[in-house]
Parts: C-alpha cells; structure tokens; sequence
C-alpha cells in the first residue's frame, strides 16, 4: 500500500497518454508536412522546387465545399483547389479561366466556351457535364445533398444550365442581370463524378480542378495542400501560367492578431492578412517583412434610419453628414489606411459619379440646418454598431457633441442587431458592407432599394428604385452608368447615410515572398507565389 | 474503497444531467442567432431561415432539448453547425491536444511548485525563500495571455529559438506549457511553502530530528508527506484553473485544443459543439476530483472512505 500513491499517479498518466496517437499535433515524420522545414527559419527553405509556403488566416473556415458557405475566408482556401469559369485579376478585373471565352448573344443568355485540357486532382477531365452539374448543385432547392446551397442568392436570375455541344454551356437568367460574369469567379467548378461518389464527404475530402491539392487538414486546424502537377496553368490573362511554383501549401488559422503578426516576424508563416493599421509600424520595421496594401471593396457608413424622428428631416441628415469629419476618422482611427467617398459608391468601382463632391466637415453648416430643421438643442442620438468598428463610431459621437446633439455609443452581437435593423427599431448603425464586384448593383439595390435584404435605413424612393431596377436589366454599358450617376446624385441628396469610407486591405509577408500582392476582393491565391 | 468510487460515480450522473441541461439553455439564451451568422451578413431573410429549418433552430426549445437528450443517451452529441461534422469526432480530435498542453503544465507546475516551496519552507527568510515569493507573486498576477505574447515575443520573434504558434513538433509545446504553467506553478510553491512550515513546528519533526535523522530524510519522509495533502487539493483545483487557462493559452499561441475549439464554437453559436465541449470538461472535472479524493485516502491514512 505504501508505493501506491505512486503507482495509481503513473497509472493516471499511462492511461491519459493513451490518447496521444489520436492527437492532431502530427509529429514530423508526416511525409506530407515537415514542419522543421518551415519553423526554424524561412530563409532556409529549399529554393525552386520543394519549398511550402505557409498562410496565416484570421479566421478558421466553414468548410471545404464550394457551394456551402458564404464566407470570403472560406473562400480564399477553397479558391486554390478549385477553379472558376472566370476569375479576377488582383485589380479586379474580370478574365477567363476554365471558360477560354463567352458570349452574350441576347440579355438573358450567356455562352461560355470551356477550354481543353483541364484536369481534376483525380486525373479525370473537366467537361461541360460538371459545369451544368455545379451550377445545377447551387441553384437548385434541395440540390446540396437534399440541402440548398447558401450560395444560390449570389448568382441572382440564374434560372437554368444547359449543355449547347461538347464546349459550350449555356446559362439562362429569368432576367437580365448585368453583373453575372462579376460574380462568377465567386463559383467553382466540381466534378460531377466524384461528388456523386463522395456526397456531403467533399467537406472534408475536397478536389477540384485548381492549382493545389488537398493533402490534409480540418477546417479549424489547419489545411495543407500539395502542387497539382497537371494543373492546365491557370488564366493566360494572369501569368505566369503553368503548374504552381510551390511545392505546398499551408493555411494556419490563427485568430489572434499577434500571433498572426508574431509568427510572421518569427518566420513561422509567409504571408498574412487582416493587419490593422496600428501594426504597420511594427512590421515595417521589420526588415525581414513588407507590408502590402491594396485598396478594398468595403464600404463603411453611417446608416441613418430615415423614418424615426429626427432623423426623418432631410436636414438633419445632412448636418449630421456635414458634423462628421470623416477625413480625421481615415487619417487618425485608419492612420491613412482608408479612402473617403463623397457618394454610395467606392472610388474605383463602376459607374462613380465623380461630379459629387464629399459633404466636407462644416460644423458651422451643420448646426444651421439642425436649426433650420428645429434642433438647435439637439437630441439623443444612439450609434449601434458591432465591436470592431466602436473606434470609429465613438468618434464620430464625440464630433455630433460637438454640435449639440446627445450621441453615445452601443455595441451590438451582429446576429442580435441585424434584426433589429431590418424591423427598422434603432436609429443610426455604422457598419459596412462588401462590393467585390465593384458593381453599384450588389451595394445600392441591397442596402437602399425599398425593403431590400440591407436596408438598415429604412430608405424607401420610388424614384430611385426605378432607377435601380432599369439599371439591373439594362444591358448597355452607357445606359448603365447614365443610371447610376442620377441614383447617386438622389442617394446623395437625400443622405440616408453619413457617407463614410473604404478601407484599404492590409497585408504582409515575408521579404523572400515573390510574385504575391493583396487582391482587392481580400482572397490570397497562390498559384503564382513562390520564394527566393 | 470500491464502494465510494461507485457511489461517487453514480452521483456524477445526476450532476451531469445538470450541466447538460444547463449548458443547453445557456448557449441558446446567449444573444446571437446561429443562422445569421452562418449565412454572413449579405444573405437574405430566406436564406436565413432556410439554413434555421436545416439547423432544426424552428423548433420549440423543448422539442430541441427532447432531440438533444435522446440522441445524447445513444452516445450521439449531433453534428457541428459549422462544420457538419459529428460533434464527438471534432471534440475527440481536439481533447488529446489540451489534454497534452494541460498535463505538461501541471506536470511543470508541481515539479517546480512543489521544490520552491520546499527549499523556500526550509531556508525561510533566506534571499532564495524571498526571491522565490516574489517571482510567485508576480506569476499570480500575471494574466495568462499578456504572458504568451511577452513570451512569444521573445523567445520566437526576438530570438527565433521557438514556433510562435500552432502545433506539430515538440517545440511548438514549449511556450503554450510554460504559460498556462505559471499561475499554478506560483499558486503550489506559496501553499507547499506555508504547508511545509507548518509541519516543521510539529513535535514529530523535532523527534525525528532528535533521533539523528539526516536533515533530507526529516523533510522528504517525514514533513513533506504530511505537508502534501493541502498540496494535493490545491493541485486539483489547479485543473479547473488550467482549463480556463488552456481557453486563453490556445487562443495565443494557436494550438489546436479543446479551448480554441470552444471559443470558436461560441462566435459562431455553434450549439451542439459548446454542449459537448462543456459536457466534456465536466466528465474531465468530476474524474479530477474524484482521484483528488483518494489520492487523499493513500497518502494519509487517517483518511477512510468506508
């Protein structure tokens, strides 16, 4: 009895031990990863064809198949194994990928040519059957495995695939929709074969027809992929095309953001997103990494609810727009990192109306039209918001003091406001809301047509919805942005929004990363990174 | 003996049925709808609530719950919201992580605690006795997650001696345990302290001393066996401290463990996740407990069960 403290203590820790050959901390001899390689000091990566490049995530994943989710991080991962029929350029711009061309022969039909010779992970072809196949999977109720797919809302009138000969597949819109190929690279090609083997299981054993392969992983570990040597190249628009320089490639997920920024300079990963500005400094001084910027598709703004009083009066939406000094908010909140709008739309996006001069900050304005409109005293005023943005919001509380009116802050769980908005129940909410496509479609017909899906603003304009609702089945470009310039000019006068800014989107890696610069959607593609 | 770990066992059922129960309303009072966090913040009302049908989010609480308890009894905790995947499987794949990270601070923990805390109880008022305190001080007051970036800064960024964060070798361990090591390491040397030198004023320790002992066999077998009891206890404690310890150290340095997974289940309100993830650490809890309590009964004989 007297040794047995001892014994039932070294009995305690055999049996707990037991359960380490199921741990997920792979010791190195993994073939597939050799962490030494890439943790001890990047610059000792082996140079030209065997070297991993490692990617520091914000944020964990939903899921590895394509058409479940509706997440950009989700997204960013799934986009190197899976290819599109188009993509986008790091600009934005809209080139081909699987699709070597299309056409667009009436409003409500689109042909796209699919180019030869492009291979899944598995070495089968890529033919129009698994093109008519995914897009059917997306758009049909019930077809994700008896589930629909969350992604069917981003292809909009799509009402049907069909296959025109052994190139070409035909989609048909039950209207027009100008933006269709803007938002196709969101869409990835899958093999109709290998889903209808696997079902629900490509969750988690994914392949695609992209430049990587799935190696291993979960979607809140890690996710490690390996070059796919038959990869067809990839967009002749986006070169160098060809199979991948990288041999692998690894997404970390890793929420906080100095770990993110430590295991940078620590040389752990190569590239990482999501940097707020006050960390630039400290990167920047680090020789060992460069910081990446490119401007966002993010649009921040006040959004005011313009059926409760006063915010109902014209004029006090204007002096609010004119006591906010949204200039000082980009240089000292977003240290410069950011853009002011004068309008609803995003400086480099389509169809901007460039006549409309920003509202300025004019305090001595504001409080004449809060006079004018019988708020000379002011008014209680709660900005809603969620927790990452209160900086900004706190700010520009403290500028409406300044003008007399009462504002205070308060800080919301998205999922508990977002109702609360759309029953029109709170006042003013400063959010924002992504336009990858730089189309004015996705942004203005969400957020300010009558009773639309982000109407936070309660903003209701026969006027402009007309004008948005011929601007979405308009087919000629001109027409488009004739439209668009007199909604921006109503939305701007009317000012349902304090118009904000865009963010730029922040990113940095390590001096050895070549070929690699933030994309404007925020996605990191890897085909084309390599090391030196 | 037998007798009390059944009967400890079988009143662990009752307390587990009420964590179960507990956590269930917990996670579903919490403000924050899983649906919408799910679709993202551009979907449409119709696509929310598509995704709250599938989630079975529609139904009454206690239709839920009912689904919940029926599944549980057949060993089946439900699939992740997030992920789909069986909730038992992303636990299981997770628990070894933290359990490995949890049990190399302890075994930190006691082996530096415990020695301090000898060595400061012997040579009381010495520099080593007064040195060691404050550095205990100072690692009680030390919030966890300050302490793993200083440590990461240091040692990773600074140095380039060690991973910043995630998992994978040996060395990827270090850091996390020494962090989540440090309160209770500094909690264990003050009690072995002020334990030991309680024991060292008892009449037993000056007989033994009296009748020519080597002054390490008075303190090893004769003092620090009786000075370890209230040691024992706070050792078991320390395993709650740990767990909310590990939620935090996770976060910092990404290890893949149960305390990640948690924290981010309850971002995205992902209930059968949380649920099965507090239910547990419960288990994990009681079993800590438990062996607390007979650990008592082997190391001081006075102490019987039955």
């Amino acid at each position: 009895m007297k040794k047995a403290p001892w014994l039932l203590l070294v009995l305690f820790l055999v049996v707990t031990l037991c359960f380490f050959p199921v741990t997920g901390c792979q010791p190195t001899e993994d073939p597939a990863v050799d962490d030494d390689e890439v943790v001890d000091d990047p610059n000792d990566v082996a140079v030209g064809e065997d070297y991993t490049i490692v990617v520091g995530l914000s944020q964990t994943i939903l899921t590895l198949d394509p058409a479940n989710h509706r997440d950009r991080v989700t997204e960013t991962v799934i986009r190197n194994m899976y290819d599109g029929l188009v993509t986008r350029t790091p600009d934005g711009v809209i080139v081909p990928e699987i699709a070597e061309s299309w056409d667009n022969p009436e409003p409500t039909i689109w042909d796209f040519t699919i180019r030869e010779g492009v291979k899944f992970h598995d070495g089968s072809d890529l033919t129009v059957e698994d093109v008519k196949f995914t897009f059917d999977r997306i758009i049909g109720e019930g077809a994700m495995e008896g589930e629909t797919s969350p992604r069917k809302g981003l292809l909009g009138p799509l009402e049907a695939v069909e296959i025109v000969d052994d190139r070409t597949v035909r989609f048909i819109l039950e209207e027009p929709w100008p933006i269709l190929l803007a938002m196709l690279p969101h869409q990835q090609i899958v093999s109709k074969a290998y889903l209808e083997e696997v079902g629900s299981d490509i969750a988690v054993q994914p392949m695609g027809a992209g430049p990587f392969k799935f190696v291993e992983g979960t979607i809140d570990d890690r996710i490690v992929l390996e070059r796919f040597d038959d990869y067809y190249g990839g967009s002749p628009d986006l070169p160098p095309v060809g199979p991948a320089p990288a041999a692998r490639v690894i997404f970390e997920f890793m929420p906080e953001v100095s770990t993110r920024v430590a295991a940078l300079q620590g040389g752990d990963v190569h590239i990482i997103h999501n940097v707020p500005p006050d960390m630039v400094a400290t990167l920047e001084a680090d020789p060992n990494v460069v910081v990446k910027t490119v401007e966002g598709t993010r649009m921040h703004m006040f959004e005011m609810n313009v059926e409760m009083a006063p915010l109902n009066d014209v004029r006090v939406r204007q002096a609010i727009n004119y006591a906010i000094d949204m200039d000082a908010i980009v240089d000292n909140i977003l240290l410069g990192y950011g853009t002011t709008v004068a309008g609803p739309l995003l400086p480099h996006g389509f169809a901007l109306n460039t006549d409309l001069q920003p509202y300025g900050y004019d305090p001595d304005r504001a409080i004449e039209l809060l006079t004018e409109a019988g708020y000379a005293d002011g008014f209680e005023l709660v900005i809603d918001t969620e927790d990452e943005l209160k900086d900004v919001a706190y700010a520009a509380a403290s500028m409406l003091e300044a003008i007399g009116i009462q504002a205070s802050v308060r800080i919301w769980d998205w999922g508990v406001l977002r109702d609360q908005l759309l029953a029109g129940e709170r006042m003013m909410v400063f959010g924002n809301w992504g336009n990858s496509t730089l189309d004015p479609s996705d942004l203005l017909v969400p957020k300010l047509r009558s009773n639309d899906r982000g109407n936070y603003s309660q903003y209701a304009n026969p006027e402009l919805d007309a004008l948005l609702d011929a601007a979405e089945i308009a087919v000629e470009r001109d027409e488009r942005i004739s439209l668009y310039y007199e909604a921006q000019e109503i939305i701007y006068n009317d000012a349902p929004w304090v118009f904000g800014y865009v963010g730029m989107e922040i990113e940095a890696c390590r001096s050895n990363v070549t070929n690699w610069r933030p994309s404007t959607d925020s996605r990191i593609n890897l085909h084309r990174v390599g090391l030196e | 003996m037998t007798n009390y770990v059944i009967k400890r066992l079988l009143l662990a059922v009752p307390v587990l049925f009420g964590v179960v129960i507990l956590v269930f309303f917990m996670v579903r009072l919490t403000p924050g709808d899983p649906a919408v966090i799910m679709a993202g913040e551009q979907a449409s009302e119709a696509e929310i609530e598509l995704i709250r049908v599938q989630l079975k989010l529609d139904q009454p609480l206690h239709i839920q719950l009912g689904l919940f308890l029926e599944n549980l009894i057949q060993g089946d905790l439900g699939r992740s919201t997030r992920s789909r995947a069986p909730v038992t499987s992303e636990i299981m794949t997770r628990f070894p992580n933290t359990l490995i990270l949890m049990l190399t601070a302890m075994a930190i923990a006691t082996l530096v605690g415990v020695t301090t805390g000898v060595i400061s109880a012997v040579k009381q008022y010495s520099f080593f006795d007064a040195a060691a305190m404050f550095v205990a001080l100072i690692g009680i007051s030390m919030p966890v997650f300050w302490l793993g970036l200083l440590l990461m800064l240091y040692f990773s960024v600074n140095l380039g001696l060690l991973p910043a964060a995630g998992s994978g070798t040996w060395k990827h361990l270090i850091l996390p345990s020494i962090a989540l090591a440090t309160v209770p390491t500094a909690i264990i040397s003050r009690m072995t302290r002020s334990s030991v030198l309680e024991v060292l004023r008892q009449d037993y320790i000056r007989t033994a001393r009296s009748k020519g002992l080597r002054e390490n066999a008075v303190i090893i077998q004769h003092a620090l066996k009786n000075a370890i009891i209230p040691v024992i206890t706070v050792v078991g404690l320390q395993a709650g401290t740990l767990m909310g310890g590990a939620v935090l150290t996770e976060s910092v340095f990404n290890w893949p463990g149960l305390g990640r997974l948690m924290v981010d289940s309850i971002l995205a309100r992902d209930y059968p996740v949380v649920q099965g993830a507090v239910l547990l650490l419960a288990v994990v809890f009681i079993f800590v407990n438990l062996l607390v309590d007979i650990l008592y009964a082997l190391f001081d004989p006075r102490i019987r069960y039955d």
